[in-house]
């Protein structure tokens, strides 16, 4: 997938994977690229920026739990109720904008 | 400082202390954890943790894109970002962010040819598949990958944030330079992953079309300007060597000198030759450090033999020749691969660094300090 492509999606995308589950920087990365088949190869490096931004704007929210390999807690994120909106949100625009690229095909 | 502890300084800088140790042990969590995961398949504790910090990326996009979460909005409500910028540091920041990182090797992808006998290996190849006619192979020397690639997404970020118009449209990126006549497409050399890669080889084949002038100058993590737009190849965490190019440059300011076609050279490989192969020159050419400088000399059959070296501080040069004793000359007739009074004749040039334009804009031809050298 191109990287503006992705840019644009890296929220949508974010905000599925942990839908299902909480999880932490690194599994999140590994999840997106192993559920999309690895489509989704984006620069690790972009993910952390990407998942500060939505906490601060309250999609998400952070836990510390297990200690990680640096001897610190793991820092998981989970989706908070207006992830969850916001999330049905952008898949409902999601849809609309597939079925009309399918229109015009 | 570690290459690990050179990241998370770099990414964290100029964030809020309790941002910074937050993000800071974020990411070395991450790193650790995908370096454990290379080792287990037998990489070096070393390699695994610069391979882990280069697929994070430059340190510096998420450096300014964590800045833009935690320290811009804050401080856009009391004084103007110009200020701010200044007061902060975070220039450091900014100047960092004009890093392209870049790889020193290309992937050994094979090379597949039609033949009327299927291939068999060879001393130089090694055949990966054979179906009817058709043999692909890789090189078994490891130096033809060699080279230096620009990755084109750290590129596109350097340059949108330095005011070019990035387009992609159809699976076609162009680019539109500040000043420019024309938009111009960059020639991806191969694909890693997502990821596309320019050849530094390329520069004038992709940005020479905008109509601006294209310069390199530098030798380690070299400078790239295209019209008022610059940027750095290479990070600290990779650093990249521009030899390649000025080899190259080298090889075009011969052709337009002596009008040969063929060259050869010693310094294929980073380590110097052995005395055997080749003679050591240390000449003085009173150049700022960090120039480059290339010598011609004529070889057997005439055919011409070069080297390209980085002027050092102390303004000598060091370079490679087959003959011993030599004499400088300025014009390249008097080349000729047989010694007169013992001495061969060579000449040096300096490189400008322009890649576009007219040749004879790319060279000017240098008089050392002593008219004569004798090799170490």
């Amino acid at each position: 997938m191109n990287p503006d492509q992705l840019r644009g999606n890296l929220d949508l995308i974010l905000l599925t994977v942990l839908e299902r589950e909480a999880l932490y920087g690194f599994r999140i990365a590994q999840e997106a690229k192993t559920r999309s088949n690895g489509l989704f190869d984006f620069r690790e490096g972009s993910l952390y920026p990407a998942l500060h931004r939505l906490t601060q704007a309250g999609l998400l929210t952070t836990e510390d739990r297990e200690l990680g390999r640096n001897g610190k807690p793991r820092k998981y994120y989970l989706i908070t109720e207006t992830g969850r909106a916001a999330l049905t949100t952008k898949r409902a625009e999601w849809t609309l904008f597939r079925d009309a690229l399918d229109g015009l095909s | 400082m570690t290459d690990l502890e050179r990241y998370l300084r770099r990414a964290t800088l100029g964030l809020p202390r309790r941002q910074r140790d937050d993000v800071r042990d974020e990411l070395e969590e991450h790193i650790l954890e995908r370096a454990a995961g290379l080792q287990a398949f037998g990489m070096s504790e070393r390699d695994a943790i610069r391979h882990a910090i280069d697929d994070l990326g430059p340190p510096a996009s998420v450096g300014i894109a964590m800045n833009g979460i935690y320290v811009l909005p804050q401080l856009l409500k009391v004084t103007a970002l110009s200020t701010l910028v200044a007061t902060l540091g975070l220039s450091a920041v900014t100047t960092s962010g004009a890093q392209v990182a870049a790889l020193t090797q290309r992937p050994q992808s094979p090379t597949c040819v039609t033949t009327t006998k299927p291939l068999t290996a060879r001393k130089a190849i090694t055949v990966t598949s054979t179906k009817g006619n058709v043999t692909c192979y890789v090189f078994k020397d490891v130096r033809v990958y060699r080279g230096l690639y620009l990755n084109l997404d750290s590129l596109e970020d350097t340059l949108r944030a330095k005011g070019v118009k990035v387009t992609t449209q159809a699976a076609k990126t162009t680019y539109l330079f500040p000043g420019a006549t024309r938009e111009v497409t960059p020639r991806v050399a191969f694909r890693k992953g997502a990821d596309r890669y320019l050849n530094i080889l390329d520069l004038d084949a992709s940005f020479g079309p905008s109509g601006l002038p294209v310069r390199v100058s530098g030798w380690t993590n070299p400078t790239v300007t295209v019209g008022d737009v610059s940027f750095t190849v290479g990070t600290a965490t990779s650093a990249a060597q521009a030899a390649p190019l000025y080899l190259t440059l080298l090889r075009a300011a011969q052709r337009a000198l002596t009008g040969s076609a063929d060259t050869t050279s010693i310094r294929e490989d980073d380590a110097p030759p052995t005395p055997k192969d080749a003679a050591t020159h240390v000449i003085h050419v009173d150049l700022p450090e960090g120039t480059p400088v290339g010598l011609i000399q004529r070889g057997e059959q005439g055919v011409p033999f070069l080297d390209v070296a980085a002027v050092q501080k102390d303004g000598t040069v060091t370079l490679y020749t087959r003959a011993k004793r030599l004499t400088f000359v300025t014009d390249a007739r008097q080349l000729s691969p047989y010694p007169t009074g013992g001495r061969t004749n060579a000449l040096l040039v300096r490189l400008t660094g322009r890649v576009t334009g007219d040749v004879a804009q790319q060279y000017e031809t240098v008089r050392p300090a002593q008219a004569t050298s004798d090799a170490n």
